[in-house]
C-alpha cells in the first residue's frame, strides 16, 4: 500500500514538472533580504517604497530571490542566464555583466563624476562626544593618506585634504559593524596603527544594526554601516559620518544580450511590471 | 573519606544532569520573553496566519504563515525523496550487502553524517540548482532544489537508525520465514521490515526534525522568498532561513518577531522531539 503511495507521488511530480512552462526568457530578479544596507540604498535610490494612503510599501517583488549576501548574488547571476541583481561595483567582475544604465556605465569615472547616480554612501556611526583618539582616527580617515585607501576600491568623498598629522597618543578603539564596511576600514586601520604604534584597534565584524546597537551600549566606540541612521538611533545620540561612496551596479548573466536599460526599466523588472527579457528584445 | 569522595562525584554528576535541563530552561525563557511581546504587538492570529511578510514596510507586516508552508514544504519534500532511498539502503546494508563491501558503504554513510552542512550547500548550490535549472528552464533555486538536497541530508540519519532497528529483529523472525516457504527477499518486505516499523518510523520523525532545522544550506538554495509558496519550481523560505537571513540587519519589533519565528519553530521540532519519544515508548511496550 505504501509502495503505491510513493509511485502515485512519483506520477503526479513527472505531471507537474513536464506541465510547467519552459520559457526560458523569464526573468529571475535577485535581492537582498529586507533590512539590508544594500538593498535599503537599492530602494531608496529607484524609488522603490511607494506610498498607498498611510502605509508605505517596498515594491520590490515579493518573486525575488533572496540572498544574503554578496557573492550569492554573483554565484547566482553567473549560473542563471535569466538572472538580474545589484552588487557593489567593484565587486561585479567579469563573470557578470554590469548593465549601463540610460547609456552610463557603472565605471568609477562616470560614479566621480556624478553621472551615474545609483550611488550609495559607506560611513561611520558614533556618540555626539567623543574623545581625542576617535577625532584622531577620524582625521586619519579624512587626510590624503586615508583617502589613497578609499581611493582604491571606491569613491572617496572629501576633495580638499590635508595631511595627516600623528599625535602620539595611546590607547584602545573598538569598532564594530557592517561587513560591507569593514574591508575597506581594516586598509585603513592597517596603515593607521603603523605610524600610531601605541594604538591598539579590536574589530569586530557583524553588521550595521549590531555595530549601532553596540555604539549606543557603549561597548563600542564607532560603527560601521552602509545604511543611513534612522531617528530612533539619532534621538540616542548617534551621527555619521560618510567616509566613502560605492555604486550599485545592476548585473546580469554575460550570456544576456541586454547591454543598456533605463532606470525606469530597472524599478520596473525589481517591482515585477517587466517579468520577460524578450520586452527589451523585441524593440 | 570513601563517603566524601562517594558524594562529592554523586553531586558532579547531578550538577552535570541539571546542567542540560538548565539550558534548555534559560532557552525557553530567552525566546519566551524575546518573542511573546512581539506576537502580542502583532497579534497572534496576524503573525501566524498573516500572508505578508514586509519589514521595511510602514506599517511593517509580519506574518509567517508562508514561512511555515515553506518549512512544511520543503520537509515534506525531503522525506519524499530521502526516506524511501534510506531505508531501502539500510534493508540493503543489513540483509543484501556482502560482507566485503559492508565496511565500505558504512563508512560512506559516516562521512556523509559528518559533512558539514556548509558543504552541502556549496553542492547544491554549484551542482543541484544547475542541473534543475537545465532540466526545466526557470531558476533553480526552488523547492525542489531545497527538497533533494535536504533529502540528501536526512539520509545519514534514517540509514542508521533504520539499520540498528532492522538488525535488533530476532534472527528467528528471518529463520521462521524462510522455514515457511518464503524466499530471502519475501522473509525480509514481509516479515523483518513490518518487525522493524516502529524503528523505521522513529528514523523518518528524526529526520523530519534534522530537515526542518537546516538552515545553512536550504538558504543557499532556497530562493528565500518570503511570499506563499506558488509551486515546485518556485522559491520558496523556510522558518530557519527567516532568521538567519535577517537577522542581521533586523532591530526593533522585526528583530522580536524573528525570536518569536523561532517560538515557532521551536515549537514544531518540540514536537516531533515528543512525538519520536512516543514512538519509542510504543516500541518499548
Amino acid at each position: 500500500m505504501k509502495k503505491k503511495f510513493f509511485l502515485l507521488f512519483f506520477v503526479m511530480g513527472i505531471i507537474i514538472f513536464c506541465g510547467c512552462d519552459k520559457n526560458i526568457s523569464k526573468i529571475s530578479v535577485i535581492s537582498r533580504e529586507e533590512g539590508s544596507g544594500t538593498r535599503g540604498a537599492f530602494v531608496d535610490i529607484l524609488d522603490l517604497r511607494r506610498k498607498f494612503g498611510e502605509t508605505i510599501k517596498d515594491m520590490t517583488t515579493k518573486d525575488s530571490i533572496i540572498a544574503n549576501k554578496m557573492d550569492v548574488v554573483l554565484v547566482n547571476v553567473v549560473s542563471d542566464k535569466n538572472a538580474i541583481g545589484y552588487v557593489s561595483f567593484n565587486a561585479a567582475n567579469s563573470n557578470v555583466k554590469p548593465l549601463k544604465i540610460d547609456g552610463i556605465s557603472p565605471t568609477e569615472e562616470n560614479i566621480k563624476n556624478n553621472l551615474y547616480d545609483i550611488v550609495r554612501s559607506f560611513g561611520i556611526v558614533l556618540k555626539n562626544q567623543n574623545n581625542d583618539l576617535i577625532n584622531d582616527f577620524i582625521s586619519y580617515i579624512f587626510s590624503k593618506d586615508g583617502q589613497i585607501i578609499v581611493e582604491e576600491d571606491y569613491i572617496p568623498i572629501e576633495k580638499n585634504l590635508s595631511k595627516y598629522e600623528e599625535k602620539d597618543l595611546r590607547g584602545k578603539i573598538y569598532i564594530s559593524g557592517s561587513s560591507s564596511v569593514a574591508p575597506l576600514i581594516e586598509k585603513i586601520v592597517e596603515k593607521y596603527l603603523k605610524v600610531n604604534k601605541n594604538i591598539v584597534v579590536e574589530m569586530q565584524i557583524s553588521d550595521s544594526t549590531s555595530g549601532i546597537l553596540s555604539v549606543i551600549d557603549g561597548s563600542c566606540d564607532i560603527a560601521l554601516s552602509s545604511r543611513e541612521i534612522n531617528d530612533e538611533e539619532k534621538r540616542s545620540g548617534l551621527k555619521k559620518i560618510d567616509i566613502a561612496i560605492d555604486g550599485l551596479a545592476i548585473i546580469v548573466n554575460n550570456k544576456n544580450k541586454v547591454e543598456n536599460i533605463t532606470k525606469e526599466n530597472v524599478k520596473k523588472i525589481f517591482s515585477g511590471e517587466i517579468t520577460d527579457w524578450n520586452y527589451f528584445l523585441n524593440f | 573519606m570513601k563517603k566524601f569522595g562517594e558524594n562529592f562525584f554523586k553531586f558532579i554528576f547531578f550538577v552535570s544532569a541539571v546542567e542540560s535541563l538548565l539550558i534548555i530552561i534559560l532557552m525557553c525563557i530567552f525566546l519566551f520573553a524575546g518573542g511573546i511581546p512581539a506576537i502580542k504587538k502583532i497579534g497572534f492570529i496576524n503573525f501566524l496566519f498573516g500572508k505578508e511578510w514586509s519589514p521595511s514596510d510602514e506599517p511593517s507586516l509580519f506574518g509567517i504563515f508562508p514561512m511555515i508552508l515553506g518549512s512544511v514544504y520543503v520537509t515534506f519534500g525531503a522525506i519524499l525523496f530521502g526516506a524511501p532511498l534510506g531505508i531501502f539502503t539500510a534493508i540493503f546494508m543489513s540483509w543484501f550487502c556482502l560482507q566485503r563491501f559492508y565496511s565500505f558503504f558504512k563508512f560512506s554513510v559516516e562521512v556523509l553524517a559528518g559533512i558539514p552542512s556548509i558543504i552541502f550547500g556549496l553542492f547544491g548550490m554549484v551542482f543541484i540548482v544547475p542541473f534543475f535549472e537545465k532540466l526545466f528552464g526557470v531558476n533553480g533555486n526552488n523547492i525542489l532544489s531545497a527538497s533533494v538536497l535536504l533529502g540528501i541530508m536526512i539520509l545519514p540519519t534514517i540509514i542508521k537508525i533504520s539499520e540498528n532497528s532492522l538488525k535488533a529483529v530476532p534472527k528467528i523472525y528471518y529463520e521462521g520465514a524462510l522455514a515457511l516457504g518464503s524466499s530471502h527477499e519475501r522473509s525480509i518486505f514481509f516479515v523483518i521490515v513490518p518487525a522493524a516499523n516502529s524503528g523505521i518510523i522513529s528514523s523518518v520523525i528524526l529526520g523530519v526534525g534534522r530537515a526542518l532545522g537546516e538552515t545553512l544550506a536550504v538558504i543557499m538554495v532556497a530562493g528565500n522568498q518570503g511570499r506563499m509558496p506558488k509551486g515546485l519550481l518556485q522559491g520558496v523560505r523556510t522558518l530557519t532561513a527567516n532568521i538567519a537571513i535577517e537577522m542581521g540587519y533586523a532591530s526593533g519589533l522585526h528583530r522580536e518577531a524573528l525570536i518569536a519565528t523561532g517560538i515557532i519553530l521551536f515549537v514544531f521540532v518540540l514536537s516531533i522531539n515528543i512525538s519520536f519519544s512516543i514512538f519509542k515508548n510504543k516500541t518499548k511496550q
